[in-house]
């Protein structure tokens, strides 16, 4: 496939998916910079994979790519903390979708990463469950698990703190 | 309002898409990636023919691909395909140059006391790359065996956001956060990225956006008034050397000759010699030289490195830095 046809056809899918992307990462991550580059890079490898891909619905696949990247990163994030001891810098953020952004991702920092995965990819996508068990590449009454667990996690964080918001 | 609903709510609402200038950005990075692994794929095949056809012959690697490559980490990422000509196995993704381990020691950049722009070793050893280095660098962070006891010109909650090389020589550079506000400060923390790269083989020159200002074409060059006129590189304080190792910085003394000698724990001086900078009286100039010993008063040394002055033959500019000797090793 010629990179000029393979541009025409994936020019849609990138102006589709790469905000949303970014709003899942950005929830994962809390961290907007990071959170613009791992979108970025999930679509990088959606477009070296679209002549194998662009045939079915690329979504999944690149969100299987987005939240293994964001996992990544928490690891990466994890080691650097151990080694140094520091947090990431505060973002001071202006936008007030991104500001609630960031509360939700500061209150889904309380969940394992494939968790958070899971809530992002369940209200935030709007996907239902199974279509979440096939990118996550996990059982479906584990995903209902995970969710069910997850909620009971955020909503004492997350319902005290909207009232005072 | 519950948090499934809030964070629902947050995923209706209507998104900004990217802009067509993002797009261009990101069609250009994208093809530039497809060329790589298609080049990678015609080496991976060329190597399948040779081991193939080629009976007992002995096989080189390409520079890009092969085990003496550091591995690259994650979790695994859904199978990715190319269009690129089928080989007989998977080819090895070719390491991003500013992805590559360096041969140590590495030095990040910062400001002595007096202002002087000076190098502290790095001692954090994996992984030693331009992008590892340079964002530990601008995040001020010196590794994980202490402070450097240097200073910085990089406001705080700056970050690397891009690193790239370009023709094989030019590193472009986006850093997000707030750049320095005057222009003393910008020049000397704009010194700090470009001599942390560019002591990387391959990267001359940087092109550093910030605070979306670009500052194009920046080298070592542009920023020699920050530095003392003599400034070693190589060895590094209280490194352990062998029975012979290298000398190496940058220098403006006069007539390019820079000096060094090695004196015992009592200041005796046991060897000396010169070595010629590439350029001196008045320019800058690069020197190195390999020092071999023979024999040494004891396992503790100084290497004082300097100019001879003119008038009277004396030590000016003097840079001393204490060193541990291990005979044993080369």
């Amino acid at each position: 496939m010629r990179l000029r046809d393979r541009d025409e056809e994936f020019r849609a899918f990138y102006f589709a998916e790469a905000g949303r992307l970014k709003g899942i990462a950005l929830l994962m991550t809390g961290d907007p910079g990071r959170a613009e580059e791992i979108a970025q890079e999930a679509l990088l490898k959606a477009y070296r994979a679209w002549p194998r891909i662009r045939r079915e619905d690329p979504g999944p696949y690149v969100r299987t790519a987005l939240v293994n990247l964001c996992r990544n990163e928490y690891r990466r994030r994890l080691l650097e903390k151990r080694h140094v001891g520091r947090e990431s810098a505060p973002v001071d953020a202006h936008d007030a979708r991104i500001a609630e952004a960031m509360r939700l991702a500061d209150a889904l920092r309380s969940l394992p990463p494939i968790r958070k995965a899971v809530i992002v990819l369940r209200y935030y996508e709007d996907l239902p469950e199974a279509d979440i068990a096939r990118i996550l590449d996990r059982p479906l009454n584990t995903v209902k698990s995970d969710i069910r667990r997850a909620l009971q996690t955020l909503r004492p964080q997350l319902q005290e703190g909207a009232g005072s918001r | 309002m519950s948090p499934e609903d809030r964070i629902r709510k947050l995923g209706s609402a209507e998104i900004t898409g990217p802009s067509e200038a993002e797009w261009q950005a990101f069609s250009e990075t994208a093809h530039r990636s497809v060329s790589r692994r298609r080049l990678a794929a015609v080496a991976g095949g060329t190597a399948f023919l040779l081991i193939v056809f080629g009976g007992t012959y002995a096989v080189t690697r390409s520079p890009d691909v092969g085990p003496d490559r550091p591995e690259i980490v994650g979790s695994p990422t859904p199978t990715e395909a190319t269009d690129a000509p089928p080989t007989p196995s998977d080819p090895v993704e070719p390491v991003d140059p500013v992805d590559r381990e360096a041969p140590l020691p590495l030095n990040q950049w910062y400001f002595e006391s007096d202002g002087t722009l000076k190098p502290f070793v790095y001692f954090e050893y994996k992984p030693a790359t331009p992008r590892k280095l340079l964002e530990q660098t601008i995040a001020h962070i010196p590794g994980p065996l202490g402070e450097t006891g240097g200073t910085t010109a990089i406001p705080e909650d700056n970050r690397l956001a891009y690193l790239q090389v370009r023709d094989g020589k030019t590193a472009e550079v986006v850093v997000r956060g707030q750049r320095p506000s005057d222009d003393e400060n910008l020049h000397k923390a704009q010194a700090q990225i470009v001599y942390t790269l560019t002591q990387f083989d391959g990267i001359e020159r940087v092109n550093l956006t910030w605070e979306g200002r670009k500052s194009e074409g920046l080298t070592r060059a542009d920023f020699h008034d920050l530095l003392g006129p003599i400034v070693l590189e190589e060895p590094y304080a209280v490194q352990e050397v062998g029975r012979a190792f290298r000398l190496k910085g940058i220098a403006n003394v006069y007539e390019a000759t820079v000096s060094w000698r090695l004196t015992g724990e009592d200041g005796e001086v046991f060897k000396e010699g010169f070595t010629t900078a590439t350029c001196g009286s008045g320019c800058w100039g690069t020197f190195e030289d390999r020092i071999t010993l023979e024999r040494v008063p004891s396992t503790r040394i100084v290497l004082q490195v300097f100019q001879e002055s003119a008038e009277d033959g004396s030590p000016m500019d003097l840079v001393e830095v204490p060193l541990k000797v291990q005979l044993g090793t080369d």
